[in-house]
């Protein structure tokens, strides 16, 4: 292998690649505006839900006595709430649903208030059509005040047979989280450890494909690997100029959709907000503020699979016979990546066992989360990293030897 | 300045050539004629040291093609296909240049070169623009330019002439003959009969793999007793099928 020619084929294959409009944009600019762009679609959406929860709220009353209905609705349920009533009947009600002319309906029986009266148990229908989001919203806003209701009958009811309505709830549990002790005092961030070690590792696994299609099988179609293999540079120099391209490309992306990701979180905070979470800036540096070491071995576990990946990409680049046949075939990367990435979104950052440190891909991930959680596990930074060199020197030795075969390279 | 001895190219079960045995002379214009799939393609490329022959060996400019293959790059020039195979982000300058490097050559000497080749194809309008918009004719004067750029002593020619206009193909016949003004070896495959005729000093056919005759078209005709070429060459691929 000759140095100076790897560095000629890599000098020229970044070149032209950041010269194609179509990957600089999709790879590298797209993630930095698409992914706060759609923080903030969802954030708007998030907004937009919470905010009908609380507006206006029309609801019919069914009843065959309708002003005793009316009147109990107003007095009980509603209180001081901005719900308006309308009186419909039970031939309209679906139709008033379908149209959005109520929320929901209250549909009593004939014999609620005779019940209610005498303190038996009675029931009331609520009706709500599950396909409008208003409608399932109002349904629940009635749902609470009617469970609201339930209490206050009960404690009245209790306290007028002279007991203690603390009677309903002898047991009170209180929640205690010892995480921030076993984690130097610590918090973790669900939102964050869930959603950057996943994302991450889908960008690292995919950012290199349009390189790897457009050198490696692009070329062979474009009839230039030929002139190229006739050159004073050896394939394997030509082979790892090409990889160390595709490895850099992956990189910068990977830095790019991180900064996308961290903005669209810095810039839409109150929607991670509102899924309990706190994603203010100071939160996120607290969680990205870890020791160095851990720091580098997060960075070199997530570069080292970068290098198995751009190994991967292009033995399977150099393996299809057409650029289209190339696409496909690397269009499939992305379901390991996303199989194992899923596996760990619903998983805490402490159920990471040891063990899991030798599943590559799956070993990065985890590394990710538990750093991001505060946990420093050195052993398991230590093995994720040897395992993923590991995991290279597999895949470079088997994309030198197919470079090596005459019918992978000249079709 | 080439030599081949008994050299058979297999592909699993398919022979592409051989026993090949012939030999070259250093500034000829030496022709590959045979049909599609004939055997001329791989014969050039185990030339170019891209395929090693299953069997028999190859010298180039004195050196083997598979034991002393960086030697025989060295010495050597291709342009295979009718098209191009250029860079269409990089500029012209740029592709040159690309190739260039990969030969060794010293930064001053290649620019020096550049601006010389560029003169002499009159391509100086254009050096410094990309590739993509260039007409076919503007890419092959590139591609030629690339090809020689390292001022190779042997070229290796695989229908350079296909799928291009008529005015393109004269641009590349006059390349090859300017090759030859400069003292170059060319060795060119081709399934056109006249394009052998008006460039070449030697001609191998070649069929199913195997070298049918060798001689310069005058002593193939007389040979034979047949002045029409096409003729002679359909009868001689007619002899190697019984």
């Amino acid at each position: 292998m000759n140095l100076k020619h790897v560095m000629i084929v890599l000098k020229k294959e970044l070149k032209d690649s950041f010269r194609d409009k179509k990957s600089v944009l999709t790879n590298i600019l797209l993630p930095l505006i698409l992914i706060p762009l759609m923080y903030y679609f969802m954030n708007m959406g998030i907004k937009s839900m919470t905010s009908q929860a609380e507006e206006d709220l029309t609801i019919g009353v069914i009843s065959n006595d309708i002003n005793t209905a009316n009147e109990f609705v107003k007095q009980n349920i509603i209180g001081e709430d901005n719900i308006n009533i309308v009186n419909v009947t039970q031939s309209e009600v679906n139709q008033k649903l379908e149209n959005g002319d109520i929320s929901c309906a209250l549909l009593f029986s004939d014999d609620f208030f005779e019940k209610l009266n005498n303190d038996e148990n009675v029931e009331v229908e609520l009706k709500y059509n599950s396909l409008k989001n208003s409608s399932s919203l109002g349904m629940q806003r009635l749902n609470s005040k009617i469970m609201a209701l339930n209490q206050i009958l009960a404690t009245s009811k209790l306290q007028s047979m002279n007991i203690s309505p603390d009677i309903l709830n002898l047991i009170t549990p209180t929640t205690n989280d010892i995480s921030k002790e076993l984690n130097d005092g610590k918090t973790s961030n669900d939102m964050l450890t869930m959603i950057i070690p996943m994302y991450l590792v889908i960008v690292i696994v995919t950012a290199g494909i349009p390189l790897a299609v457009d050198i490696i099988a692009g070329e062979r179609e474009r009839n230039t690997f030929e002139a190229l293999f006739s050159t004073k540079a050896d394939r394997l120099s030509i082979l790892v100029g090409k990889y160390l391209s595709i490895l850099i490309f992956s990189v910068i992306a990977v830095i790019m959709s991180f900064i996308g990701l961290i903005l669209g979180i810095v810039l839409n905070p109150e929607m991670f907000s509102t899924a309990g979470a706190d994603m203010s800036l100071t939160t996120m540096l607290q969680a990205l503020n870890m020791p160095i070491g851990a720091m580098l071995l997060i960075l070199l576990a997530s570069i080292t699979l970068a290098a198995a990946f751009a190994g991967i990409q292009i033995a399977i680049s150099t393996m299809a016979k057409t650029v289209k046949e190339a696409q496909t075939y690397l269009s499939y990367l992305t379901f390991p990546a996303m199989i194992l990435g899923f596996s760990t979104m619903f998983m805490g950052a402490m159920d990471i066992n040891r063990y899991m440190s030798f599943i590559p891909v799956f070993n990065t991930i985890a590394a990710i989360k538990m750093v991001l959680s505060g946990i420093i596990d050195y052993y398991f930074l230590t093995i994720t990293v040897v395992v993923n060199v590991l995991f290279i020197v597999v895949v470079l030795i088997f994309i030198v030897n197919l470079f090596k075969k005459e019918k992978t390279i000249i079709k | 300045m080439i030599s081949l001895n008994n050299v058979t190219k297999k592909f699993d079960d398919k022979t592409a050539t051989y026993e090949l045995n012939f030999k070259i002379n250093e500034g000829e214009i030496f022709g590959l004629l045979g049909e599609n799939g004939a055997g001329k393609t791989t014969t050039l490329r185990m030339l170019a040291t891209m395929l090693k022959p299953t069997s028999g060996n190859i010298t180039v400019c004195g050196f083997d093609t598979v034991k002393q293959d960086s030697k025989v790059r060295e010495n050597i020039g291709i342009m295979f296909g009718g098209e191009t195979g250029l860079y269409d982000r990089l500029t012209a300058k740029e592709n040159i240049e690309y190739f260039g490097m990969l030969y060794d050559m010293d930064k001053n000497k290649l620019d020096e070169q550049i601006k010389k080749i560029s003169k002499i194809l009159e391509m100086d309008e254009y050096i410094d623009k990309r590739v993509a918009n260039f007409s076919k004719g503007m890419k092959q004067k590139v591609a030629f330019a690339r090809t020689i750029i390292h001022n190779p002593k042997v070229l290796l020619l695989d229908e350079p002439t296909s799928g291009l206009d008529v005015t393109a193909a004269v641009q590349v016949h006059e390349f090859i003959k300017s090759c030859k003004k400069d003292g170059r070896t060319v060795v060119f495959s081709s399934h056109t009969m006249s394009e052998v005729e008006k460039l070449c000093d030697r001609v191998a056919i070649i069929h199913k793999g195997k070298l049918i005759d060798l001689d310069t078209l005058d002593n193939l005709r007389v040979k034979y007793n047949e002045e029409n070429l096409e003729k002679l060459f359909t009868d001689l691929i007619k002899g190697g099928n019984e």
